[in-house]
């Protein structure tokens, strides 16, 4: 018997951007699936706001109050006009008109895609597609977002919309939000960063604690973002770079500084 | 074996109000033995595009050249035309099905009669090709890693022995290793006398590789070129909604601050050397 999680302890606090990453078969979706009850722990204990998922009268209360939004978005759309798989939540609840009305108008505005309520699921692009199902999941007004590759199936500018829209909700409404990704420049953005590794937490910390690890990220089949191993090929070089740098820009406003200063 | 494309155009639906022209007046020839990457945001034509090269979709109007030959042409033995250019869809591991590796890899060669030694000799010639153990074969194909699973996906085109092989997204959904591993691969077919046609929205699977670039954008050919020439036009790309590889966002990004580099850096260890230069740090070590 292998076990898809061993032993995992973790806490996820209100309000945090949390990525995690690790291998493929590394048990990132088993545990994505463990958030909102989709799956049950066989041992062990998960709370949402204190309620034991495992008690099903808390079913439904932890379900509104974590969406999940996953990789594939022709799969999770359900009808032919955007504005009615928005609503399809709240309608589900039972919700009154008015009210499904205006979460619908909430959601797609805070997803951007408000002046497309009325088009076609199929006929948007892929990043548009993903920014509805995230809308779908908003409209039951959550508490917190988990994202299973969300990115995984899109082009640069499909990730940079998604990516965009989460990190923007996670800022202003203070939206929870759990990241699941193989891309490490998505991860960079993150506030904390976790690593699975076997079914367990292999690493944990913030981006730049757990990106300087990159010869441990490579033995778990991992990478670091591409500044982080640029950054690092420099240093071998003798080019005198200061620790911690995570992003492009960072990296370059560093170089800069080295270049003025020769 | 090259590939030419002349004046393709292809409507889907034509003279319903769902009409879409996915290739408009396509013009290309891709050379025997050549490493083509194909770039270009969703619902630009890029898998289309791929599918008129082995005649699954045939051209509203223009002609598909394969080995000289016009696919529209009748009487062409289609058949033997998709066994010269092999099509590895996107997560082909979901259409594996044999109740063993051996099994799923030898389906192609036996529909092509072949008789069992060298059904066999396939076999194991793909397997090896693409980094499977012998000890495989008897495994069932189901529950296998990510990477795994489309190596054995990819072995059951391989043993086939087309001339081209088209994969279109071969790293989606892979982690980075399993990415480099399934890059490293396609890497050797050229050398193994096969043509690459590698579609990809990640710009760094194909600046490592391509020979050349095709960006295609609304069912045209928007640019053709060497990794070099391309991605030394970011704003270009990015005003089509694709992105350069991170090495050449650097050194661009750098450019801009007015650094004296050259814009012709596509793989990091180019941009590294580059900017150690321009530092004065030249000669470190690598």
């Amino acid at each position: 018997m292998t076990l898809a999680l061993d032993h995992v302890s973790l806490t996820v606090n209100r309000g945090e951007f949390v990525a995690v990453l690790g291998m493929n078969g590394s048990g990132k979706s088993t545990l994505a699936r463990h958030f909102n009850s989709l799956l049950l722990p066989a041992e062990g204990q998960v709370l949402v706001d204190g309620m034991d998922t495992r008690d099903e009268k808390h079913l439904w209360s932890i379900r509104d109050r974590v969406g999940m939004v996953f990789q594939n978005p022709d799969n999770q759309i359900v009808a032919a006009v955007v504005e009615e798989d928005v609503a399809f939540g709240p309608e589900n609840q039972g919700r009154p008109s008015e009210e499904i009305r205006q979460r619908v108008e909430e959601a797609l505005t805070a997803v951007g895609m408000v002046h497309m309520r009325e088009r076609a699921p199929h006929l948007l692009s892929g990043g548009q597609k993903q920014r509805v199902a995230i809308a779908g999941a908003l409209a039951l007004r959550p508490a917190c977002l988990v994202l299973d590759e969300p990115t995984a199936m899109l082009d640069p500018s499909g990730r940079r919309e998604v990516v965009d829209v989460v990190h923007r909700l996670n800022r202003e409404l203070g939206m929870t939000v759990v990241w699941i990704t193989h891309f490490m420049e998505e991860a960079a953005l993150a506030d904390r960063v976790v690593v699975m590794a076997g079914g367990k937490v292999a690493l944990e910390g913030a981006p730049r604690e757990v990106f300087v690890q990159s010869r441990r990220l490579r033995e778990l089949r991992l990478d670091v973002p591409p500044a982080v191993a640029a950054a690092e090929r420099l240093r071998a070089r003798g080019v005198e770079l200061p620790e911690g740098i995570l992003t492009l820009d960072e990296l370059v406003d560093a170089l800069c500084r080295l270049h003025s200063n020769k | 074996m090259p590939i030419t494309l002349e004046q393709v155009s292809h409507v889907y639906q034509p003279g319903t109000p769902y009409e879409w022209r996915a290739l408009d007046n396509v013009s290309l020839t891709i050379p025997e033995g050549e490493f083509w990457g194909v770039i270009g945001p969703t619902g630009s034509g890029k898998s289309t595009l791929i599918q008129h090269m082995n005649g699954l979709l045939k051209p509203t109007s223009g002609r598909v050249l394969v080995d000289d030959i016009d696919l529209g042409q009748r009487g062409v033995n289609l058949k033997a035309v998709r066994q010269k250019v092999g099509l590895v869809f996107q997560y082909p591991e979901q259409q594996l099905f044999g109740e063993t590796i051996f099994e799923d890899i030898a389906f192609g060669p036996r529909n092509l009669g072949l008789l069992a030694g060298e059904v066999e000799a396939r076999v194991a010639r793909a397997m090896e090709r693409v980094g499977l153990d012998p000890s495989f074969r008897g495994r069932t194909p189901f529950g296998l890693s990510g990477g795994q699973a489309r190596r054995v996906a990819l072995a059951g085109v391989l043993a086939m022995e087309p001339r081209v092989l088209i994969l279109d997204e071969p790293t989606a959904g892979l982690d980075p290793r399993g990415r480099e591993e399934i890059l490293a691969l396609v890497k050797t077919f050229p050398g193994l006398g096969m043509s690459v046609v590698l579609v990809s929205h990640s710009m760094d699977d194909v600046a490592e590789q391509a020979d050349q670039v095709l960006v295609m954008h609304r069912g045209r050919v928007h640019m053709i070129g060497t990794p070099a020439e391309l991605f030394s036009r970011r704003a270009e790309l990015e005003a089509i909604g694709l992105g350069v590889p991170a090495a050449a966002q650097l050194v661009d990004m750098l450019r801009e601050r007015g650094w004296n580099l050259s814009a012709t850096a596509v793989t990091l260890d180019e941009a590294v050397a580059g900017i150690a230069a321009a530092l004065g740090k030249g000669g470190g070590r690598r």
